[in-house]
């Protein structure tokens, strides 16, 4: 059965063409973030991994991904319940055959699937840092990339049974996520949980009573480089994102990108203000939280709100974020070094939160009450089936092929041991403080 | 957390009120956020490592 999607203008195509290729952008940032809030002795490490996660990811998209995610109007698996469809896992055909792969909007939609779900891959890495040995980062990608991303993704903008809220049930226009703040960023930061679960802790981050020490970011410069380069790759990924997957008028294209970069610079000011308050000086790694907080919420709302709203969003996010990476660390026991949890699985749940809360979705007889019970459903969706899913096919992927290296592999460093040198060869090494007396 | 989803989907299959429907939801997310926590008192607190 050929695929079928409203075909896209010459002007259209074009636009949408460019802005797919500032999404790699994203994912530069995201692996100099996770880079950054890591240990020096694992930097080549994540750099490495970041690369094969994002490679695996790409092939197994490729090969089997794309064919469950498939596109609204595509063929897909249905069961009915009381006379209704439920459209729960797409059926287009593997290794993408049938897929044009021209400029028409599917083929444009596999481009920008291809990188969103490299971007999803890369968001555990951040939870996983110093401690997730590469080929079990790898394996654990298979598994997200052939089955819960495309899974969630076709429920979202594949013309799933989440999408279909609004035209089988009544309820507002169905769940809504625009560029990906629940498709790619909670099923990335929920994936990072239960990955931060099934590892543990890094060694030393908890002392004998409990409490958690701080092992800060070896590289602040990479942090925030990776955060300008993220918002460059986010105004892509929420622009590409919103014309091709939510059907939003590519007109609005600028309102896009103007709220996402204030929602990044509203959270990321917040969440410098909240650290300055709190401890006196602003703490650069909880920023770029708050920053990437920021731009995750914005991927959901970008194209359904006003900029005033946009900067409430980002303020909500950076408070937010700031705040629950501490209560991970000291309430939880979830280390989580490069805050892979709270900007991105919190973010993203208050960027879909946001949509029912303040989107403008402007088709008459649809209230905002209705919007908002589908976005929960939505979140409920992540938080009771995704959530479960992801971490009990972890938690069976760890039975079978352990993920945690071995305490020598962390005694000497991720690089070292899975790689055989360091990322900074004419730079001394030092014994490492934060393990003394453990 | 399970429990918490599927009586979400009931909910929508099974009711038509917005009021209601609303109500069960909400319900639901109560019931997965218990599960939640109950999933997180069930990790250990992290305590320091022995070499």
């Amino acid at each position: 059965m050929p695929l079928s999607a409203p075909s896209l203008t010459d002007v259209v195509t074009v636009l949408c063409i460019a802005l797919i290729l500032a999404v790699p952008f994203a994912i530069a940032g995201l692996c100099l973030i996770n880079t950054g809030l890591g240990r020096s002795r694992s930097a080549a490490q994540m750099m490495m991994c970041s690369l094969g996660v994002v490679a695996v990811a790409a092939l197994v998209y490729f090969a089997i991904g794309f064919a469950w995610q498939g596109v609204p109007g595509g063929p897909a698996y249905y069961f009915a319940v009381g006379g209704k469809p439920w459209n729960w896992i797409g059926a287009e055909r593997l290794f993408l055959r049938g897929v044009p792969l021209d400029i028409s909007s599917p083929s444009l939609s596999v481009w920008l699937g291809i990188f969103s779900v490299g971007l999803a891959a890369i968001i555990p890495l951040g939870s996983g840092a110093d401690r997730w040995r590469m080929s079990a980062a790898a394996l654990s990608t298979i598994l997200l990339a052939g089955f819960t991303y495309p899974l969630f993704a076709h429920w979202v903008w594949g013309g799933g049974w989440l999408e279909q809220l609004g035209a089988n049930y009544g309820i507002g226009q169905g769940f809504i996520d625009a560029g990906g703040s629940s498709t790619i960023h909670c099923v990335g930061g929920l994936t990072a949980l239960s990955i931060a679960w099934i590892l543990g802790p890094r060694r030393g981050k908890y002392a004998r009573d409990g409490m958690p020490t701080a092992i800060p970011g070896h590289n602040a410069v990479y942090v925030t480089f990776g955060c300008f380069l993220s918002l460059i790759g986010w105004i892509g990924l929420n622009g590409a994102g919103s014309i091709l997957m939510a059907g939003v008028d590519p007109g609005n294209v600028v309102l896009i990108a103007v709220n996402t970069i204030l929602c990044a610079v509203s959270a990321g000011l917040t969440a410098a203000i909240v650290t300055r308050v709190r401890f006196r000086k602003p703490d650069a790694s909880l920023s770029v939280n708050g920053w990437v907080g920021g731009l995750v919420a914005s991927s959901a709302t970008c194209a359904f709100i006003r900029p005033p709203e946009a900067v409430i969003v980002g303020l909500v996010a950076g408070g937010l974020v700031t705040f629950s990476v501490e209560w991970f660390e000291l309430r939880l026991g979830v280390d989580d070094p490069g805050g892979a949890i709270s900007a991105h699985a919190l973010g993203g749940l208050w960027g879909v939160l946001a949509v029912g809360l303040l989107g403008r979705m402007g088709v008459a007889g649809t209230g905002s009450h209705a919007q908002l019970l589908a976005q929960f459903v939505g979140i409920a969706t992540l938080l009771g089936f995704v959530l479960p899913l992801t971490y009990g096919l972890n938690w069976a992927l760890d039975r079978v092929y352990r993920q945690r290296v071995e305490p020598e592999g962390e005694r000497q460093g991720m690089d070292l041991h899975e790689l055989g040198g360091g990322a900074y060869p004419e730079f001394m090494t030092h014994d490492e403080p934060f393990e003394r007396g453990l | 957390m399970l429990a918490g989803w599927i009586l979400v989907l009931a909910a929508v299959e099974m009711l038509s009120a917005l009021g209601a429907r609303s109500a069960f939801v909400a319900a639901g997310i109560a019931v997965e956020v218990t599960g939640l926590v109950l999933v997180i008192r069930s990790h250990p607190a992290p305590r320091g490592f022995e070499d």
